[in-house]
């Protein structure tokens, strides 16, 4: 496999694991979060200030501080409508977003990190693309294997009754609130995840990849696939990753590759709400009506 | 005196947004984003026409139309379809954050995205008062602020269009079923509510100038003034965006400038929170 080959795999691993995340929450819990990208910032930023420092407790710092960030965000959101939890999670990533850009001193701010050493794990350095993708690709299996054991169980089953009616779920004796920050908690995992591996494989960071525009671009990538199914996730990332490559090979490759990307995919949202309810006449976050 | 001239023009900015927003929501039940859009319509416009051989207020005029024009296809053509659908409010919402994305990225295909600023010396100069100065342009988004809070407040509480806004706002069925003029009400309303977006548009990029990203503070600090006190009433809205606004000026004297939007998110989660605990609104 040639090494171009084996980038836009990693980048598929990548961005799947962390659509997975969102899968879980949008998809199978009715939660339309934009927070998994502040998730994703933190592992990659974890990665970029303690590994660039020598620290090799990478993993474990950023995994704890995305726990952390789930709890709080969990408590934070506890009894919100489905609007107003996806506001307030938009506006959650607007604040990451803002402290990346100006909190200086720590992220560098616009200037991004640069130089990020690449992973360690068990004392093996996972360097070039050929090795990494072991990593990127572990991490897309633990991860769907996770979601796998989730959905497929009376877990699984809670969640979309949530997702369904929640106050059907709560009269059958479901604690919700404990099952949206069980979701939120492995979703953050999730996404943490993936952030420390993109950091770690490209070796630079920058705010600009955590803006709330790209968390709807996020939040397409899942719909795309078909929000709720199980291998959504994959589809969309496959789409996504692919989409600026296919341009080039075409010869319509360039600077605003970035921007047509954007105005596609938010196309496809807006197609995807309106032929689930033209066409299916429900939702697609569930089937609760206004 | 200068900081509390430029805490003006930015809560004046902020309060035509926030109203806008408060009708979609009162009257459609969701948070329309797309009001970047119409934002954005009129600055751009005013950009175009600028090198215009026309008068300021024709330019402005024309911007304010393109605008109407973009928030009547959005409204018409998007918003109003999908609300009959009985469509969630959540992906109306999110409809029309795909909606500004999109106009967003069109902005940034066509224009690039570098500040665009309409020549100074032509279209915004700078008055010189004794302790501080201040551009035309901000001089005239203050004035539309004030236009904007005695019309609707006019509007709202002695007219029966207002009485069939409220009407439309505890029931959009019942208020059809009654027979009374609902679509007149929701066409003035937000009609007006684009206008004056259009406008403030044009004047924020006569002020400052404009490039794609320019109005995504102004929405989410318009959206943080809408909620930092319920949206119930108009009278909330206004209250909200200057106690929202001081905060996030406040915030930006004492900590820098660049966290002045930090310091908004803050200040209406205080006012948030002070809600909550004290089960507090403006009538």
């Amino acid at each position: 496999m040639s090494e171009y080959i084996v980038h836009i795999l990693i980048q598929i691993c990548i961005t799947s694991a962390l659509a997975v995340s969102v899968n879980l929450l949008a998809g199978y819990c009715g939660l339309v979060s934009f927070g998994q990208l502040v998730f994703f910032g933190i592992g990659a930023y974890s990665a970029a200030l303690l590994a660039s420092h020598g620290y090799t407790v990478v993993w474990a710092v950023a995994l704890l501080l995305a726990s952390g960030g789930a709890m709080l965000q969990a408590w934070g959101t506890a009894g919100l409508k489905r609007d107003d939890f996806a506001l307030a999670t938009f506006a959650l990533n607007a604040i990451f977003w803002m402290i990346l850009q100006n909190w200086v001193g720590l992220t560098r701010g616009p200037m991004g990190v640069a130089g990020i050493p690449s992973i360690e794990l068990f004392g093996l350095a996972f360097a070039g693309p050929l090795t990494f993708w072991i990593i990127a690709l572990s991490l897309l299996v633990t991860c769907f294997v996770v979601a796998h054991r989730l959905v497929t169980r009376p877990f699984g089953m809670a969640m979309r009754m949530m997702r369904d009616d929640e106050e059907l779920a709560e009269s059958f004796g479901r604690n919700t609130w404990r099952l949206r920050r069980d979701t939120m908690v492995v979703a953050s995992v999730m996404a943490a995840a993936a952030g420390v591996c993109q950091a770690s494989y490209v070796g630079f960071v920058y705010p600009g990849s955590f803006s709330p525009m790209e968390s709807t671009l996020l939040l397409a990538t899942v719909i795309v696939g078909g929000l709720g199914r199980f291998w959504s996730p994959l589809i969309g990332a496959c789409i996504v990753v692919c989409f600026p490559e296919v341009l080039r090979l075409i010869g319509l490759g360039s600077a605003h590759t970035a921007n047509i990307r954007q105005i596609l995919m938010s196309t496809i949202l807006i197609l995807a709400i309106l032929q689930n309810r033209i066409l299916h006449r429900r939702s697609l976050f569930g089937q609760q009506e206004r | 005196l200068q900081f509390a001239v430029n805490y003006l023009a930015y809560s004046c900015t902020v309060l035509v947004l926030a109203t806008s927003l408060f009708f979609q929501y009162r009257l459609f039940q969701f948070f329309d984003l797309s009001v970047g859009v119409v934002f954005l319509a009129g600055a751009y416009t005013f950009v175009l026409v600028a090198g215009f051989d026309m008068s300021l207020f024709c330019k402005i005029m024309f911007s304010v139309a393109v605008a109407g024009a973009v928030e009547l296809v959005i409204i018409g053509g998007v918003i109003r379809p999908l609300y009959r659908l009985e469509i969630l409010p959540l992906e109306l919402m999110l409809v029309t954050l795909a909606l500004y994305v999109i106009s967003l990225n069109v902005f940034a295909l066509l224009f690039g995205d570098e500040l665009y600023r309409p020549s100074i010396a032509t279209d915004s100069d700078i008055i010189h008062f004794s302790s501080f100065v201040m551009l035309d342009a901000q001089l005239g988004i203050a004035v539309l602020a004030i236009a904007n809070i005695a019309l609707i407040g006019l509007l709202l509480r002695y007219t029966s269009f207002g009485r069939v806004f409220r009407a439309l706002s505890d029931s959009y069925s019942l208020t059809q079923d009654l027979g009374l003029l609902t679509l007149p009400t929701i066409a003035l309303f937000v009609g007006l509510g684009a206008l004056f977006v259009g406008a403030v548009g044009a004047l924020t990029s006569a002020d400052i100038g404009v490039r794609p990203i320019t109005a995504f503070p102004y929405v989410l600090t318009a959206v943080g003034a809408f909620l930092a006190l319920g949206g119930q009433t108009f009278r909330g809205v206004v209250v909200g965006t200057f106690a929202v606004t001081a905060g996030s000026q406040i915030g930006g004297f004492l900590f820098g400038e660049q966290w002045r939007e930090l310091s908004m998110f803050v200040t209406v989660v205080l006012l948030l929170l002070v809600r909550r605990r004290y089960q507090w609104s403006i009538p």
